[in-house]
């Protein structure tokens, strides 16, 4: 027989017994079973976990509140509403962030200040500067006349807001503009549309805070309804924006024809 | 609508009071009076717990003093001049796998190196009249056998671990189904679905299910544990292998 053999069957047999460990085990096995018993609500208890608390979360009504025992309504409103469809959809804005803030300097009164007229601005460059975007060919009004059926406000004043319902007298006004916002502020409070066609020419005076005063009729329509829904309109406007600094006068005398329409 | 609310807290109280009743203070109780069949599952589960934490224990043991003796044995073996002391240490740490390559190897050496009808001394490094080795393949073969033979040993058992592990939840869900299906057909005989009278019978079944887990977990760890140790020793005994064969070239080849 191979020696080689001889050894390596010597170490076959040596083998291991693990008989002790399995008492051990058994025993470790028993010990639990035992704390188990000794205790028999140990491990798994639920002594001491609040059974009101359950409860109490559960219901069959009632409006929400501690007021009300904690209760909780069956069909109660949805705490949380969906927002309407067109709210969520709106796009957003993104708040651009805040600025920095300026670092604080502290100054060195010895320095030597330096005079405004010493510094020297130099121009940017022309390629510097922004370019407006563009869509395509721009777009120039053209020189043809159309009748359109509007008539001028006066002495060429243009547009005014009045459309076809208002017929404005001022004479030679310097601010064409004001006399714009003016006539809009005053046509948001007129209703032009009547049972009647006819036209009223108002006279009011704008002092130099914007304060309407002196509202006078000056024709009337043959329309009662027609003649004070433009005193109200004038009334119902009140103030209007203080008067253009270019204006050199202390107030301004308006003569406001209204027209209705059916 | 209040006096509605307040009756059914009424109802929620009276069940809690019947359910407790009914567990009647532990699992022990609910084991007790559960169903032969989950008695018997039962049984068998708490017999592969006994065993796999036996070789548990068993093979961590063995492990320690293995690890103690090989640490041993590695220290004796690369100070010794001669394998014939190394030979004489390897009777006191008989438990390390690498004494048993080491022996294998060193009975093939004296049989290749024996002067027919005597003993030779096996000497380390040099020597004045060198032997000479004939068959370095069977050394090398010799080495292999004796590795072979210490994984099997060093593996002995843990199958056990990996039985555990895979089949006592499939032992405890069994359990269980059975222990549902007696619950169900006690509903049906009773003819009374109250929470009262089913939960006690699903919380024995369930008992089951958690004795599987119970066992397989550790198992299942353990079993990686001590796996991964036995790896780290094949390699100790390769590395070993190579250590003596060049030994042994360096020393008995012409």
């Amino acid at each position: 027989m191979d020696s080689t053999t001889d050894i390596l069957r010597a170490r076959v047999a040596m083998g291991d017994r693990p008989g002790g460990t399995y008492a051990i085990s058994l025993a470790g096995h028993v010990g639990f079973v035992l704390f188990a018993i000794a205790f028999p609500s140990g491990l798994l208890s639920t002594e001491g976990a609040d059974v009101m608390d359950n409860v109490m979360s559960i219901s069959l009504g009632g409006p929400v509140g501690a007021s009300q025992g904690g209760q909780t309504a069956l069909a109660a409103r949805p705490v949380q509403e969906v927002l309407p469809l067109e709210e969520a959809d709106r796009p957003q804005w993104i708040q651009p962030p805040a600025p920095a803030q300026p670092e604080e300097v502290v100054r060195t009164p010895d320095a030597p200040r330096r005079l405004e007229s010493e510094r020297v601005t130099e121009p940017a460059p022309e390629e510097s500067r922004g370019r407006t975007p563009t869509r395509g060919p721009e777009l120039r009004e053209g020189t043809a006349l159309a009748d359109t059926g509007a008539r001028g406000l006066g002495v060429g004043l243009s547009g005014g807001g009045l459309g076809s319902g208002g017929y404005l007298e001022v004479g030679d006004f310097c601010c064409p503009e004001y006399l714009g916002i003016m006539t809009q502020l005053i046509r948001q409070r007129w209703v032009n549309q009547q049972e009647f066609t006819g036209s009223v020419m108002m006279k009011f005076t704008i002092e130099r805070d914007g304060q309407i005063v002196n509202i006078a009729r000056e024709t009337t329509s043959g329309y009662l309804a027609l003649d004070q829904s433009a005193e109200r309109a004038l009334r119902l406007t009140r103030v209007l924006p203080p008067l253009p600094t270019r204006f050199p006068e202390d107030d301004l005398t308006v003569h406001l024809n209204f027209e209705y329409q059916r | 609508m209040r006096t509605l609310g307040y009756y059914a807290i009424a109802l929620q109280l009276q069940a809690v009071g019947a359910s407790e009743a009914a567990a009647g203070g532990g699992i022990l109780e609910w084991v007790a009076r559960s169903s032969p069949l989950n008695k018997i599952v039962l049984l068998i589960l708490v017999l592969f717990s006994v065993a796999s934490w036996g070789i548990v224990l068993h093979k961590s043991w063995e492990f320690r003093r293995l690890e103690r003796q090989t640490f041993s044995f590695l220290d004796v073996f690369r100070r010794s001049k001669k394998f014939s002391e190394v030979q004489a240490v390897c009777r006191s740490l008989t438990h390390s796998p690498l004494v048993g390559v080491f022996q294998a190897g060193y009975a093939e050496l004296n049989s290749q190196l024996r002067p027919v009808g005597g003993e030779a001394t096996v000497a380390l490094p040099s020597s004045s009249a060198q032997p000479n080795l004939r068959s370095f393949d069977a050394l090398d073969r010799a080495l292999l056998r004796a590795s072979s033979v210490e994984q099997n040993k060093l593996e002995h058992r843990l199958h056990l671990l990996a039985t555990t592990a895979s089949i006592t939840p499939f032992i405890g869900l069994f359990g269980t189904v059975m222990g549902i299906v007696t619950s169900f057909q006690e509903i049906s005989a009773t003819g009374s679905t109250n929470l009262a009278v089913v939960a006690p019978g699903i919380g024995e079944a369930l008992i089951a299910t958690a004795a599987g887990l119970g066992a397989a977990i550790p198992a299942v760890y353990f079993y990686n544990h001590l796996t991964n140790k036995v790896k780290l020793y094949l390699s100790a005994m390769d590395d070993f292998s190579l250590e003596f064969l060049n030994i042994a070239d360096r020393n008995f080849t012409s």
